[in-house]
């Protein structure tokens, strides 16, 4: 679903964010992006979502290289990914149920059926009850769940998930896991979590890639023990 | 663009303007003033147009021939004049046709005053050319070279018709396209102030709207929408103003100055509206758009 072929980003001002990264994610795989700040993580999120391209390597998105996505088309490519962010990006002046049906209004769907899938993609994730909130009036987990409903409205094929814990407390943090989790395994989107909780993620059992000054310095398949070099 | 979209987009941009009012207004108020002097100015300009035209029917040069000219020169002269592009007609007055009308308004009504010169016509060598032209400001150079033709002995024209009217239609004329062109930019660039707020406040939304996938006319369409709106709005409201005060000043002219209804021929407000509608809602629009256009698409092209 994602392949990743000798990736280098670096910036005008020679920083380079990502070294010569080649990663492989199967459709439907639940992967976790450990590092620190820095490490390049965000440079890759921008990468998938083409707000930047890389200076050298390929990147194949759902067996498209994104490099040939022409500028016009790139709506088009976005729509193939949901993705949620820790600072939730809610819109503070939409309620929650008009920032979940802005995901279907910007790609040209009815309000008719906007009216009739918002509120399932809310009671899915728990939030039937806070149609009419705003975000200031919402728990950090409650807003998490928008962004979440938000981004899986239009059941995208990948989920890129920038941590998504990191303005949430402890038990909230492992609500919001399990959910993906669940997201992942009911509806089988292709999901990519960025964080730097450990703890969190050695609990998931799930892939981990672990990242430190633009390269991978460990790529730990499911279930093995995490092991640094 | 798909219908549903396209009225969110048209919901969208109302509410920019609804949002910054204060700017909104601004712009429209300067489209207004924008379109009402255009629109003012094109009334008169219309207007002078007309009535040199219409002078030009009625505004001729009189030619009166020597003594020993004779009739067939002098219908050959016609002919000759008849043939160039300036004139529009020529009409020969012989010295009977000069006469009979001379008692037609005269005698009219004292015909017994015109039975005394029966038998002879008083106004013997008086047979003229009434020569109409199609463009007045041609009249000079044409007066020129008739005072210079052999047989001729005396040429009459109204040097006054000719030359004040054109001078003032130039005059209207390239103080209008300043003025017009002036509050054009202005405008634009009041428009483009507004909609910059608009997307100042909006640009985390737009943000968002661009990772979720929305193509960059749905983003760009309610700042342009909004543009068209203000422009509408800047439009309609001076062309309802322009078109009673038209109609009333029109009514009002006339009646102070009958004595000069013969020269003072105006437009119908029909026959102004005809051109100044399309060309002001074009010129309305053409703010609205230049200026919401070009400011968005500056802003979203990372």
């Amino acid at each position: 679903m994602i392949h990743l072929e000798n990736v280098s980003k670096s910036y005008e001002e020679g920083i380079h964010a990502i070294r010569n990264m080649s990663i492989h994610i199967e459709k439907g795989e639940f992967v976790f992006l450990i590092g620190h700040s820095g490490s390049g993580k965000s440079t890759l999120f921008k990468l998938l979502l083409k707000e930047i391209e890389p200076t050298s390597g390929e990147i194949y998105v759902d067996g498209q290289n994104i490099k040939k996505i022409s500028k016009r088309k790139i709506p088009q490519y976005r729509r193939k990914i949901g993705a949620i962010f820790q600072d939730f990006r809610l819109l503070d002046d939409y309620n929650v149920y008009d920032n979940v049906a802005l995901a279907q209004r910007v790609i040209g769907i009815r309000t008719k059926e906007i009216r009739n899938s918002v509120p399932v993609a809310l009671a899915r994730l728990g939030l039937s009850e806070r149609q009419r909130s705003y975000p200031n009036q919402l728990s950090g987990g409650e807003q998490q769940r928008v962004a979440i409903a938000r981004a899986m409205v239009n059941n995208p094929e990948i989920l890129l998930a920038d941590e998504p814990t990191g303005n949430i407390d402890k038990e909230n943090a492992k609500g919001i896991m399990q959910l993906l989790e669940r997201i992942n395994r009911e509806i089988g989107t292709t999901i990519l979590v960025v964080t730097h909780d450990r703890d969190l993620v050695e609990k998931m059992g799930k892939r981990v890639i672990i990242m430190k000054d633009g390269e991978i310095i460990s790529d730990r398949k499911k279930e093995e023990p995490i092991s640094e070099t | 663009m798909k219908l549903n979209t396209i009225g969110y987009c048209l919901k969208q941009g109302i509410g920019n303007i609804k949002r910054n009012k204060m700017f909104s207004v601004a712009s429209v108020i300067t489209i207004i003033v924008c379109i009402f002097l255009f629109g003012l100015f094109y009334a008169i300009l219309a207007n002078l147009q007309y009535m040199v035209s219409e002078a030009e029917d009625t505004v001729g040069v009189t030619v009166f021939f020597e003594d020993n000219m004779k009739e067939d020169d002098i219908l050959s002269l016609k002919e000759e004049l008849e043939k160039r592009n300036d004139v529009k007609t020529v009409d020969y007055i012989s010295e009977e046709d000069a006469w009979s009308e001379f008692k037609e308004i005269y005698f009219a009504e004292m015909p017994e005053l015109a039975e005394g010169f029966e038998g002879e016509n008083p106004l013997v060598g008086s047979a003229s050319f009434e020569i109409y032209l199609r463009d007045l400001s041609k009249q000079k150079q044409l007066v020129t070279e008739l005072e210079e033709m052999e047989g001729i002995r005396k040429v009459t024209y109204s040097e006054l018709a000719a030359g004040g009217l054109e001078d003032m239609q130039n005059l209207i004329q390239w103080l209008s396209i300043l003025v017009t062109g002036i509050l054009f930019i202005v405008s634009v660039f009041l428009i483009s102030n507004s909609i910059t707020l608009s997307y100042t406040v909006r640009q985390k939304e737009m943000h968002t709207m661009k990772w979720l996938g929305a193509t960059n006319t749905f983003v760009k369409a309610p700042f342009i929408i909004e543009g068209l709106l203000l422009g509408l709005i800047g439009t309609v409201i001076p062309l309802v103003l322009l078109y009673f005060f038209y109609k009333e000043t029109v009514v009002l002219v006339n009646q102070r100055f009958s004595i000069l209804s013969n020269v003072l021929k105006f437009l119908s407000v029909k026959q102004v509206f005809q051109v100044l509608l399309p060309v002001s809602l074009l010129l309305g629009e053409g703010i609205g758009f230049i200026g919401s256009f070009f400011t968005i698409r500056k802003h979203l092209k990372v």
